[in-house]
């Protein structure tokens, strides 16, 4: 089920509310739970099961480990719990495009298994690994509630999409959360903020790519206004789930982990890094980079720890080469950042976010590529290359038709929007007439959302299918 | 206003229009057809375990919620106000606004489906013509964004280079132009179809053209109902109605029409005032578009006879030809498969027009 759509917000939500609202406060986690599978079951009717036994695993390994903490069973015990959770994402997600590189080098013609991916596997794996990783450090107490532990990693609200969610972070709320009336106002301001990203921003944006995908009419305008409008697409349909995600947690009494912060401002790759899926992020280097020993190691084993990471970050993204491409692109950033690039950048001021919007922009055509063919035809695409003319007719029609959308999302992509209305609520004139004015603004965008939704077609989110 | 009053009226405003809309959509009627758009809605998918298991009701429960929202069309039309008056997009799903008119984009021209189209022609022509003694004519008529699109900055086709391509492709037709002849406002302003008052000159061309001389005077008729046209729906705005006028004069009180689509020949009209009123009343023109129609005329001093291969917009410009000939005969090849239309046709030494427009040439899948 889609936040973005009529089942979620109209039959889907009000129920479930309705539900928590009424439900004793020891039934409130089984109401999520069980609204949680429902909404899963929704999109992915098979893939419950799937998800229910990645659930029991982590939940017998978390006691286990923590029974025998210390000892030589609980190395054992997560050793099996990281095997049999990475095994379960890697058969789904990366048999075939391991069966493929096999064959590729062998020769041979291994048939491929066509698995389809359950959504949000790599979701709540990560999460469940983070968890059971988490009990082995002994940074939290397992879980004894079952229905707790499940209400945690399948909680609807950030289950298919993130934020990844560490068990540290809401073990406490699981047990107890406070639903005040700033606490519940938040989360709706929140939630509508994040669907109107993604329905009339992010979606807009989509279809933009969609028609340049099928056009015959390229021409070096139209590579370069699908290259942008990519990079806007994925930061508003992502960022919109993860502010929808956020609110919805802030209504059943969670605090969700940030997810983004302006990422298109940051004046260096490593900066962007920091603000871009800050989840995933932290998750890496708290679950990967820093095991393998960080940067308090020597420069080669360093390099070596930042290529695995960024890899890794790849292809977590998607079973393919160009993701791998991708997250080895930005390692490289990283890593010449760290040796000299960030001295030279600091003296060239405030081009340094041209520099990082420009090799974002580029990493944004690798990552949305089909395959590592099509990806270098973009960037050609974009210089000129095969001799297509500057200007088409199409290109000059979608940027006229796109103007206003761009430079609402180019806007909406910096915090000048947030800083203005904290210039505003400190006027005291000013902050009268936006106190009145957000409840009735916040309404006006439900219904136009509602609009956009009943008119448009299906829609799903980008990262659904990570 | 304190942070707190202002947050309670978040809550209750929001929870309002959920609770209202949610309730709405749970309890209401559900529609079975949208007139606006002219398309059967989505009913309540069927509920049991293989639908529920396999996904096949959640996937048509989508489509029933969007369909049976409440307030259907006040969404749509706020989606379209919103498109073009916020984000000043120049057309809303294709649809735009020009000079009066609206109109949805045709671009760009496809050569698969005129391949499709000409492929399909050279078919009927090997099948009943090649080896007659017959006149074969074709005549592409420019759908209205061929005097909108590009004036009013949104993509167009390049008329000349599809008309090229398709008379390349049907080298044994003699085509005759019309272009020079049309302008938007031979156009409904909220439909796609031509005006028949305003195409008797085009009549009188493509007769010309078959040797034939046609010179009758008509009344014009102006129908009171309203017509909302196809595009009027799909636009979503509130646009003023077209009137549909037709032509009348004693030949074609006379004339008598035949449907064959039942199999057994059905008498209908020259203009069928019933569906003047119904959900499209375009549709009044020949009684619509029915795959095989006679149009005889007891009244004739001719022999004659035409053939015409057409489209809906040959639906209005049809009786015209009536008074110069004995037989019209109409086929929509989108209606009969092209094998079969020799069991309701006979080809001998009719003359044969082929009268399409741009739009259905440029989208020719539904030729059988």
């Amino acid at each position: 089920m889609l936040f973005s759509g009529i089942p979620f917000l109209f039959y889907f939500l009000p129920a479930v509310i309705i539900l928590y609202l009424i439900a004793p406060k020891c039934l409130k986690n089984t109401v999520l739970l069980v609204s949680s599978l429902v909404f899963y079951a929704w999109g992915e009717p098979r893939f419950v099961i799937i998800m229910v036994s990645s659930i029991a695993l982590g939940y017998v390994f978390g006691l286990l480990i923590e029974k025998f903490r210390g000892r030589i069973a609980a190395k054992i015990f997560i050793a099996l719990s990281v095997i049999m959770s990475i095994g379960i994402l890697g058969y789904f997600k990366y048999a075939d495009f391991m069966i493929s590189n096999f064959n590729a080098i062998t020769g041979l013609s291994v048939p491929l298994l066509r698995i389809a991916l359950p959504i949000g596997i790599s979701f709540y794996t990560f999460q469940l690994l983070s968890y059971t990783i988490d009990v082995y450090r002994g940074d939290v107490a397992a879980q004894r509630n079952p229905i707790d532990l499940a209400a945690y990693i399948a909680l609807f609200p950030q289950l298919i999409a993130g934020p990844i969610v560490r068990y540290s972070d809401v073990a406490a709320q699981l047990k107890q959360r406070s639903h005040t009336l700033d606490r519940v106002a938040l989360g709706i301001r929140r939630f509508i903020i994040g669907l109107a990203k993604k329905v009339l921003v992010a979606n807009a944006l989509g279809e933009l790519c969609d028609v340049f995908r099928s056009s015959g009419d390229k021409s070096v305008l139209f590579f370069w206004l699908y290259a942008i409008a990519f990079a806007l697409h994925i930061y508003f349909d992502f960022s919109g789930y993860s502010d929808m995600a956020i609110g919805l947690g802030k209504l059943f009494g969670f605090d969700f982990i940030e997810n983004f912060n302006y990422p298109y401002i940051s004046k260096s790759i490593a900066e962007f890094w920091r603000r871009w899926h800050i989840s995933l992020g932290s998750w890496f280097r708290d679950y990967v980079y820093i095991p393998l020993g960080g940067n308090r190691v020597s420069k080669l084993r360093w390099f070596f720890n930042t290529l695995t990471v960024w890899m890794l970050t790849g292809l977590w993204h998607g079973a393919s080469w160009n993701f791998v491409i991708w997250g080895l692109y930005f390692a490289f950033f990283l890593l010449i950042e760290k040796f000299f690039l960030s001295k030279l950048l600091d003296k060239i001021g405030t081009a340094r976010h041209l520099y990082v919007l420009f090799f974002v922009l580029i990493s944004f055509v690798i990552f949305n590529a089909a395959d590592m063919n099509q990806a270098f035809a973009d960037i050609g695409g974009m210089f000129g290359a095969g001799g297509i003319p500057l200007v088409s007719t199409e290109a000059v029609y979608y940027l006229k038709n796109y103007a206003v959308t761009f430079i609402v999302a180019i806007i909406g992509a910096t915090p000048f929007p947030k800083k203005l209305m904290e210039k505003l609520q400190l006027k005291k004139g000013f902050s009268t007439v936006l106190s009145v004015a957000e409840p009735i603004v916040l309404a006006a965008f439900l219904i136009v959302i509602a609009a956009y939704l009943i008119d448009g077609s299906f829609n799903p989110f980008l990262y659904f299918r990570f | 206003m304190r942070e707190k009053t202002k947050n309670i009226i978040v809550i209750v405003l929001v929870a309002a229009l959920l609770a209202t809309f949610s309730l709405w959509c749970w309890l209401r009627e559900a529609d079975t057809y949208s007139d606006s758009e002219r398309r059967v809605l989505a009913k309540f998918p069927t509920l049991n375990t293989q639908t529920l298991l396999s996904g096949e009701f959640m996937s048509k429960f989508e489509d029933y919620s969007l369909d049976q929202f409440p307030m259907r069309d006040t969404f749509r039309q706020i989606k379209a106000l919103t498109e073009f008056n916020l984000f000043l997009r120049l057309d809303n799903n294709d649809i735009y606004l020009a000079d009066g008119h609206v109109s949805k984009i045709e671009y760009p021209i496809k050569p698969d489906m005129l391949d499709n189209a000409a492929a399909r022609f050279e078919y009927l022509y090997e099948t009943y013509m090649a080896d007659k003694d017959m006149n074969i004519y074709l005549s592409i008529v420019p759908d209205k964004n061929y005097f909108l699109a590009e004036q009013s900055g949104h993509l167009a086709l390049d008329y000349d280079e599809l008309i090229e391509y398709f008379r390349g492709k049907t080298e044994y037709m003699q085509y005759i132009e019309v272009r020079d002849l049309l302008s938007a406002d031979d156009y409904y302003y909220t439909d796609t179809h031509w005006r028949q008052e305003k195409i008797l000159d085009i009549a009188q061309r493509l007769a010309a053209e078959m040797g034939v001389t046609l010179s009758a005077t008509y009344t014009e008729n102006t129908l009171e109902h309203p017509f909302y046209g196809v595009y009027s729906g799909q636009s979503a705005l509130d646009l003023t109605p077209d009137t549909i006028k037709y032509l009348t004069n004693d030949v074609l009180d006379g004339c008598i029409v035949t449907s064959y689509d039942s199999g057994e020949p059905v008498i209908k009209h020259v203009y069928d005032l019933d569906k003047a009123t119904g959900k499209d009343p375009y549709e009044m023109f020949m009684s619509g578009n029915d795959a095989i129609l006679t149009l005889e005329n007891p009244a004739a001093t001719t022999d004659r006879e035409l053939i015409i291969f057409r489209d809906s917009f040959g639906s209005s410009i049809s009786p015209l030809f009536a008074e110069g000939y004995a037989k019209v005969t109409l086929v929509d090849i989108r209606y009969v498969k092209s094998d079969m239309v020799g069991d309701f046709v006979t080809f001998e030494d009719q003359d044969v027009l082929f009268l399409y427009s741009t739009m259905l040439l440029n989208n020719s899948l539904a030729f059988k």
